[in-house]
């Protein structure tokens, strides 16, 4: 196997992980696919480390998280941005947040796609609550790391994934509930 | 918060994230990159960054820059030690010598720069430095008219 063969089944195995994690960060396809580029380009010119470094998909995880953080300060505005748009005292119900109608989401479930409504409902939180819970979730951050990498406090950290994961809680409740109603009818 | 209730929301919502697994990427993407990283293969050294370039480039452009500014410093060090010595004309040579070894130490600077910058770049420099020079000719002849004028109010009171 040759070294090009070699990187392409590097990219692979790892396409998906690293796209996972820009997407559920990011919560935009064609951002998500620029951060992984750069992530692999960056991967091709360490490859000679990499190749065969056990320890390359947390190396890849990482660099994928830190590019997405750059990304969001850089060319979304400032972190600070969203802390102050979504402050304490704004309900969270205010958001629109779009989800499937009842039949809709029946036929959605019935297709066995939950976990697709689960990624929808979590890219549909607002990024300054989805970007402190897909890292405790997903990159198994404790809170205080993440309010390190954020620039936040841990109070907001804490706030934060508390609302994420009740918005969370309360879309996938009324879907389910929603479905329960249609299977009654 | 209630503790309690948060930690039953924490577990509730674990157990619904625990459930997904990766996504899928676009199956171009995997193309779109190694089409990418050809593209940056077949791009010349002197259009990447300068971390890009190979090791023997990146250890020759380092000793010439080293030597240049060395040329410079050396160069401006006998020129004013020079101009501080004797009136004598073998002084007077030196000096002239040392100012001869600055130009040429300032020219290979310049050739060096030349080598590894985009004409559009030098030009706009270029560009930016006669305009720089403009401006000052601009402001000095207005600050001296400003200066040797006739005291007006003296005049009219």
């Amino acid at each position: 196997m040759t070294d090009a063969q070699h990187f392409e089944a590097f990219l692979h195995n790892y396409q998906n992980m690293v796209f996972s994690t820009a997407m559920r960060l990011l919560a935009n396809q064609s951002e998500a696919e620029d951060i992984t580029q750069e992530v692999f380009l960056r991967a091709y010119e360490r490859f000679a480390e990499l190749h065969n470094s056990p320890t390359a998909g947390g190396w890849l995880k990482t660099v994928a998280t830190n590019l997405c953080l750059n990304h969001l300060t850089r060319y979304r505005s400032r972190w600070s941005f969203f802390s102050e748009l979504f402050r304490s005292d704004q309900s969270d119900s205010d958001d629109p947040i779009e989800f499937p109608a009842a039949e809709d989401t029946h036929e959605i479930l019935a297709a066995t796609d939950r976990r697709a409504l689960i990624e929808r409902a979590l890219q549909s939180l607002p990024t300054s609550q989805r970007v402190p819970l897909v890292l405790h979730h997903f990159e198994g951050l404790r809170y205080d790391e993440i309010a390190e990498k954020l620039g936040v406090s841990l109070g907001k950290v804490k706030t934060d994934i508390f609302r994420g994961r009740e918005a969370l809680r309360q879309m996938l409740r009324l879907t389910l509930k929603e479905e329960a109603s249609d299977n009654e009818v | 918060m209630n503790p309690q209730y948060e930690k039953q929301l924490e577990a509730s919502i674990r157990r619904e994230l625990d459930t997904l697994g990766e996504l899928s990427a676009p199956p171009a993407l995997a193309n779109r990159i190694l089409r990418e990283i050809e593209r940056r293969a077949a791009t010349p050294w002197y259009r990447r960054a300068w971390p890009n370039w190979p090791a023997s480039l990146r250890l020759a452009s380092l000793l010439l820059l080293v030597g240049a500014f060395s040329g410079l410093f050396f160069g401006t060090w006998e020129l004013t030690h020079a101009l501080s010595s004797t009136q004598s004309a073998t002084d007077w040579w030196t000096g002239t010598l040392a100012l001869w070894r600055s130009a040429g130490a300032l020219g290979r600077v310049a050739c060096s720069f030349t080598d590894y910058l985009s004409p559009a770049l030098i030009f706009t420099a270029l560009g930016l430095f006669f305009a720089a020079c403009a401006t000052c000719v601009g402001l000095g002849s207005a600050c001296l008219r400003l200066a040797v004028r006739p005291n007006t109010d003296s005049l009219s009171s």
